[in-house]
């Protein structure tokens, strides 16, 4: 287990994804993902024997330490060791424990464990231009806005915008604690 | 075949490999990748293999109107359900570099893109010190997002730029305004 502050990163398993099919079929947990398509018991299969095989992404579901309770997963797409980056993707937080703070903590242990233990020198997240909960999010956890793809996803009956938050790891090591938040 | 005036561009054929391969990993080119790697002659024919089933590429050579192959551009990601693409697979034969041949590739690529294809929106992503940067001035184009320190080449860590034109913008700036 990858521990932070309050919460612990640990691997998907078999028996989460059930969880994880009733978080992606739900149009309000998954409402801020990129793509529209349900998925089934049988893609959501693939998507994870894909996952194990796979060096380039990670995924962890977050747990609370305290009761060890599963209450959300994040990951790491795109890792690419040449250029020492990672793209931080697909976080989701149970409805029931949304605006608690989760977030930042999980993306802060997150940023600790790319900069500290797997080298990387560059961390970058895409946003809907709307979800302004997730800029706040990232933002509390010392990424930096660094530009919007205009108009380039359809989601709700129009073209969203999608920003770039990113952190580098000399930003980091200025002023932040180990869990990952600001000062 | 998409006709321009200086420049024609056709489907990428086996018989462009070579060429490729040759343009490619010459330095002056590869300098102006994202990637250090060099190609191998047997995996730019897997490559080429690949391209033929993805609806997602569109490779096309560069041609003088006398038939005489100049580079390489093309669509890549191409993504049916949000409408747009990325301008890619840009290269051009190093011993003939001629930025208006570049230019009427990427407005024929564009044309193409948004009067046939039913693209939104078109991106590219280039390096941000890099003074090609240029062209997109012309076309409607607009910086959109700075990849800070996002790639390593040349033994330091480069920003790049991602550009974006909407079809909107570019109808505007093909047809002009209030006519």
């Amino acid at each position: 287990m990858i521990c932070g502050e309050g919460v612990g990163l640990r691997h998907v398993l078999e028996e989460d994804l059930e969880l994880l099919a009733r978080w992606r079929n739900d149009r309000l947990t998954h409402s801020m993902f990129y793509s529209p398509f349900l998925m089934s018991d049988a893609a959501l299969q693939n998507w994870y024997r894909a996952l194990l095989g796979n060096p380039d992404r990670m995924r962890f579901m977050i747990e609370r330490l305290e009761d060890k309770a599963t209450i959300g997963i994040i990951g790491f797409e795109h890792i690419n060791y040449r250029n020492q980056e990672a793209e931080l993707a697909g976080l989701v937080i149970d409805l029931a424990e949304r605006g608690r703070g989760w977030g930042v903590k999980a993306i802060g242990t997150m940023v600790r464990y790319a900069f500290e233990d797997l080298n990387l020198h560059r961390l970058y997240a895409r946003i809907y231009g709307s979800n302004r909960a997730a800029r706040r999010v990232a933002e509390k956890a010392g990424l930096i806005y660094e530009g919007q793809l205009r108009q380039s996803v359809y989601h709700n009956w129009g073209y969203e915008d999608v920003i770039y938050m990113s952190i580098l790891r000399e930003e980091w090591k200025h002023g932040q604690r180990s869990d990952g938040s600001a000062e | 075949m998409l006709k321009g005036r200086k420049v024609n561009l056709r489907p990428l054929g086996k018989k462009d490999l070579n060429l490729i391969v040759r343009w490619r990993n010459d330095p002056r080119v590869l300098r102006s990748f994202f990637s250090p790697f060099l190609i191998h002659p047997a995996g730019q024919e897997k490559w080429f293999e690949s391209l033929q089933n993805d609806p997602k590429r569109l490779v096309f050579i560069i041609e003088t109107p006398e038939g005489k192959p100049a580079g390489m551009v093309g669509l890549d990601n191409i993504d049916r359900k949000n409408q747009q693409c990325e301008n890619g697979f840009l290269l051009v034969d190093p011993d003939q570099p001629d930025n208006a041949w570049v230019f009427e590739s990427v407005f024929l690529l564009m044309e193409y893109a948004f009067k046939e294809l039913n693209m939104h929106r078109i991106y590219s992503i280039t390096y941000a010190e890099r003074f090609e940067n240029d062209w997109f001035k012309f076309t409607g184009w607009k910086q959109e997002v700075v990849l800070r320190q996002s790639v390593f080449m040349g033994g330091k860590f480069h920003d790049r730029i991602v550009w974006g034109v909407l079809r909107d913008d570019w109808f505007e700036s093909y047809y002009g305004t209030g006519e």
